[in-house]
């Protein structure tokens, strides 16, 4: 089951500002890339991870968790959304265009299992910067919820108990 | 947006994957892989996480965290981690790191971070890429 994270109102997206192609925003809360991550990406790779990016938006709008606190100094407030997709856009070839290019040979397919998708965010002002994102192994007994998540995490925001 | 997302990076045109390491200035943290194909991660400590590829679990790239508060601690030590070109030499950072973390925040002595500085001994980041603020707090 779906759940939406404390405080949110029903979750959609909303114009900001025109086309901002590297934001997007869950009623009053604005995420954002920052554009320079994914430049690097297109310029050096892994492209997977430019892929993984489409997983995003859907991990904030429908977290199966929600934890606070990075464990980090300075990112005591972070926030880590999970999420388990059911499918994902996987990169099962690169064709050679040139010296430098590959054209990327890409398929829908279903998510890896026993993995967790993890998106850390951190509030920078009024948005929530998107620091990273990831696939974890999931926990054994939990397995919508990374493993050793009470260590790695502060505590859990969602689901409320 | 989540459609503009998409066509975003549709628009985006990767490259061939090629070893570069990326400083993320929000995250403050460093990310160098060794192989660009599918991973995931895997949180060693709270200094460094491993890219692990998704089906053999060999080590593609990692994650080093609190790069900021690891520059500034070394201060008049830079000379051994920037080479007279300024560039900062990635092995160098991993094998210091642990050293320089909070107590308790790292495992020294774990084989991990000396594989890693290894494998990732001719990287190296132009320090001026970091942008590592004088302010910033530290960890």
């Amino acid at each position: 089951m779906k759940l939406p994270p404390p405080g949110y109102m029903p979750p959609e997206f909303c114009e900001i500002d025109g086309f901002c192609p590297v934001e997007f925003q869950v009623v009053s809360d604005l995420f954002r890339f920052r554009r320079a991550v994914l430049e690097h990406l297109e310029r050096y790779g892994p492209a997977q991870r430019i892929y993984d990016t489409l997983l995003v938006p859907d991990a904030v709008l429908n977290p199966r968790r929600i934890y606070s606190g990075l464990q980090r100094a300075n990112y005591r407030n972070g926030l880590c959304y999970c999420s388990l997709p059911e499918t994902r856009t996987l990169v099962v070839e690169e064709k050679k265009v040139d010296d430098e290019i590959d054209e990327m040979v890409t398929e829908v397919v279903a998510a890896p299992q026993n993995k967790v998708f993890c998106v850390f965010v951190n509030l920078t002002g009024s948005k929530y910067t998107i620091l990273d994102w990831q696939w974890r192994e999931s926990d054994r007994g939990t397995p919508d919820a990374p493993m050793n998540a009470s260590t790695h995490f502060g505590r859990l925001l969602w689901p409320i108990n | 947006m989540a459609d503009q997302l998409t066509e975003y990076v549709n628009t985006l045109k990767p490259r061939r994957f090629k070893s570069h390491p990326f400083y993320s200035k929000d995250g403050d943290f460093l990310t160098y892989f060794f192989s660009g194909q599918d991973s995931f991660a895997e949180r060693v400590d709270d200094i460094l996480t491993v890219y692990r590829h998704m089906e053999t679990r060999e080590v593609v790239g990692f994650k080093l965290k609190g790069v900021a508060h690891l520059l500034r601690s070394l201060g008049s030590f830079e000379f051994e981690v920037v080479n007279g070109r300024g560039e900062v030499l990635l092995s160098m950072l991993l094998m210091l790191a642990p050293y320089t973390a909070p107590a308790g925040s790292a495992s020294a002595d774990l084989p991990i971070y000396k594989d890693l500085a290894e494998r990732a001994k001719s990287a190296k980041v132009n320090k001026a890429e970091l942008e590592v603020e004088p302010t910033a707090s530290a960890c």
